[in-house]
């Protein structure tokens, strides 16, 4: 009987404990507001914040992001709306302008956590991503160091630009010059081509260097991997650009996929599945009173013909 | 006047916002609560200046594809100004809507006085040129810290409800009611509505044609302008490469929506501000819901379809109605 007392005790302090834990647990809605989630690369940040969500029952992550990377007015509506929703805890943010976001927020007391881009406010609490100008820097300084492996004597490098004026496509053009130079390079900036970050465009940029440099380039680099792709294909016939180190940006599937076959040479990878389970985590640790770290790195690669196959099986797990 | 504000077809439009309203409100509570209403209104006001210009060139048979780049045009005017030392907000203000103006006064002049054949490709010109421009006045950066007076516009709210009622909104209401009134009571807002329903008829009965298309197409331009530093004020900053943003597709659709027509001489303010509106709570319910972009873009494409579809509807239905209506006579 003695024996019974005790077991039964113990099996009702078990569940008090359980249930305890349970209580503890608290529900929280977060929001995560993306540049966009109509790319590849965004649908890891997107796979990444939900794989969170299914890891934590007791968090609710809500995606949402705009239809382009420059459709500034979309996601600045979905901010102001979602600011506006008594429903949700915490926010992660990824800007497409941050000084907009910057003035959106102010005031905002519930965490907000920034996600690929800072935004420079006190309201946000930390930053999670790697910054495209030091990404880009370390896919400048790699292109420009294969190129000499390659056998070029001068490291010139021209650039493909995205939109004009937008501020990724700044970042990564800075990083991507600061690269080069660190290895010896020129960065040729009085011959960057702006194709819109369209992979059509990219090609006809890419006809006009080869129209203005027959005798070749070293490193050819794009903002995204799309162009570069392109730009790859459309120098595939050009002799004088046999050994030129096309460089993109993403490292996404069809990247890797284009690496293999030997096309595109290197693509700069920031690791989108990663920023978006660290930066839902970063909110809840917020929520739950953790002070958190002004920066928390997601780390960012570079991958070449040797490492694209194991990043194609990281990426195509990452969506199943 | 029913006739003449196409009551019928409103009442359908007020309808569907009515619906799409009650919709969200069963899918997300939040969507009643006083913020997010005031969010909305001041999601709407953009939208609603630039369709407003659009909507006189729309019953003039014409179009005005530069409405967005000349917003985004004269607020990067305003910041590039503002980087030059200027830092009077009421001279900046001043200087976008003269130079939103002067656009719209070119795109007239191209089409009434150096006779290019259809407003569209005269504007879709312009549009480039207005982007391009943009990225050059303010050599490429995104620009910031604009004075008080220039956000005022997209900044301030009156009262405490829902963190108060958005002046930006209000200076819409008061702008529509002003417009309907020119619209319907003026000489030369009938004579805008006479252009569009026969531009040949109204010039033999005497009306200088070429002048009322040129001030549809200059109004257009000032109500960009006053979208551009509404914008400033919402955003906090300008930047060049916002140009590219389909801001003219969302005013053709509000327009339309409302019971404008691409064939010209119809089309009003309320049903414009309906129009607006839908659109508005459209993108916001599409928030709320956190439904994907790729469905979003298939929707709003959708809602621009129907809304053309209806246009041919109502077109089809008028003249069944006017020749049962001769054919009346005849007997």
């Amino acid at each position: 009987m003695k024996k019974f007392f005790v077991i039964a005790l113990s099996v009702i302090m078990m569940l008090a404990l359980v249930a305890t834990g349970f209580a503890a647990e608290k529900e929280y809605n977060i929001s995560v507001i993306l540049k966009t989630t109509a790319s590849e690369y965004w649908g890891y940040v997107v796979a990444g914040a939900q794989a969170y969500g299914k890891d934590h029952p007791n968090i609710h992550v809500q995606v949402k992001g705009a239809t382009s990377e420059t459709a500034y007015d979309e996601q600045q509506n979905m901010i102001e709306t979602d600011m506006n929703n008594a429903d949700i805890d915490g926010y992660v943010i990824a800007p497409l302008q941050a000084d907009m976001v910057a003035n959106m927020i102010a005031g905002q007391k519930k965490p907000i956590v920034a996600v690929d881009t800072n935004i420079e406010a006190p309201e946000v609490l930390s930053f999670v991503g790697t910054g495209n100008e030091s990404a880009g820097k370390l896919g400048g300084a790699a292109a420009a160091k294969l190129a000499k492996e390659r056998g070029w004597d001068k490291i010139y490098c021209i650039e493909i630009a995205g939109v004009q004026g937008d501020s990724t496509n700044e970042a990564r053009m800075k990083g991507y010059a600061a690269g080069v130079e660190s290895e010896g390079g020129t960065f040729l900036y009085n011959e960057i081509q702006y194709a819109n970050a369209e992979a059509n465009q990219a090609v006809a940029c890419m006809e006009a260097i080869m129209q203005n440099h027959p005798e070749g380039i070293a490193v050819i680099c794009a903002n995204n991997d799309d162009m570069a792709m392109a730009a790859a294909r459309a120098a595939a016939g050009n002799a004088a650009y046999k050994n030129t180190v096309f460089l993109g940006f993403d490292g996404i599937q069809s990247a890797c996929n284009s690496i293999l076959a030997g096309e595109e040479t290197m693509s700069v990878c920031q690791e989108g599945y990663a920023m978006g389970y660290n930066s839902v985590d970063a909110v809840v640790r917020a929520l739950n009173g953790e002070k958190l770290d002004k920066f928390i790195d997601a780390g960012a690669s570079v991958v070449g013909p040797d490492t694209a196959q194991a990043r194609l099986d990281q990426l195509k797990g990452y969506l199943k | 006047m029913n006739k003449k504000m196409g009551g019928g077809v409103q009442l359908g439009t007020v309808l569907a916002l009515v619906l799409m309203c009650a919709f969200l409100a069963f899918a997300n509570k939040n969507f009643y609560s006083p913020g997010n209403i005031m969010g909305i209104l001041k999601q709407t006001a953009f939208n609603a200046f630039l369709a407003t210009g659009m909507l006189l060139c729309l019953i003039t048979a014409g179009i005005d594809l530069s409405v967005g780049a000349n917003a985004i045009f004269c607020a990067c005017l305003m910041g590039a100004l503002k980087e030059g030392g200027v830092t009077n907000g009421y001279l900046l203000m001043i200087v976008a809507i003269l130079a939103g103006a002067l656009m719209g006064f070119i795109n007239g002049t191209l089409l009434t006085r150096l006779h290019l054949p259809h407003p569209f490709v005269s504007t879709l010109g312009m549009k480039n040129v207005l982007w391009g421009a943009a990225l050059v006045v303010t050599g490429n950066k995104m620009i910031n810290k604009f004075p008080i007076e220039v956000q005022f516009l997209g900044r301030q709210t009156i009262g405490t409800f829902g963190g108060g009622f958005p002046v930006s909104f209000l200076v819409i209401i008061v702008l529509y009611i002003a417009m309907h009134i020119f619209l319907s009571r003026t000489a030369l807002g009938r004579s805008i509505y006479c252009a569009g329903g026969n531009m040949e008829a109204t010039r033999l009965s005497g009306i200088n044609t070429a002048n009322v298309l040129t001030f549809c197409y200059t109004m257009s331009g000032i109500m960009a302008a006053l979208g551009g530093i509404l914008s400033v004020g919402r955003s906090g900053i300008c930047n060049g490469s916002m140009a590219t943003q389909p801001y003219d597709t969302d005013a053709i659709a509000a327009c339309i929506i409302g019971g404008a027509s691409f064939t010209g001489g119809k089309g009003t303010m309320i049903g414009t501000m309906i129009g607006a509106l839908i659109i508005a709570v459209l993108r916001n319910g599409f928030t709320l819901l956190s439904i994907d972009s790729s469905v979003q873009n298939i929707v709003l494409g959708l809602v621009i379809i129907l809304a053309v579809f209806m246009d041919v509807v109502r077109a089809s239905m008028e003249a069944k109605r006017r020749r049962l209506a001769a054919a009346a006579k005849a007997h």
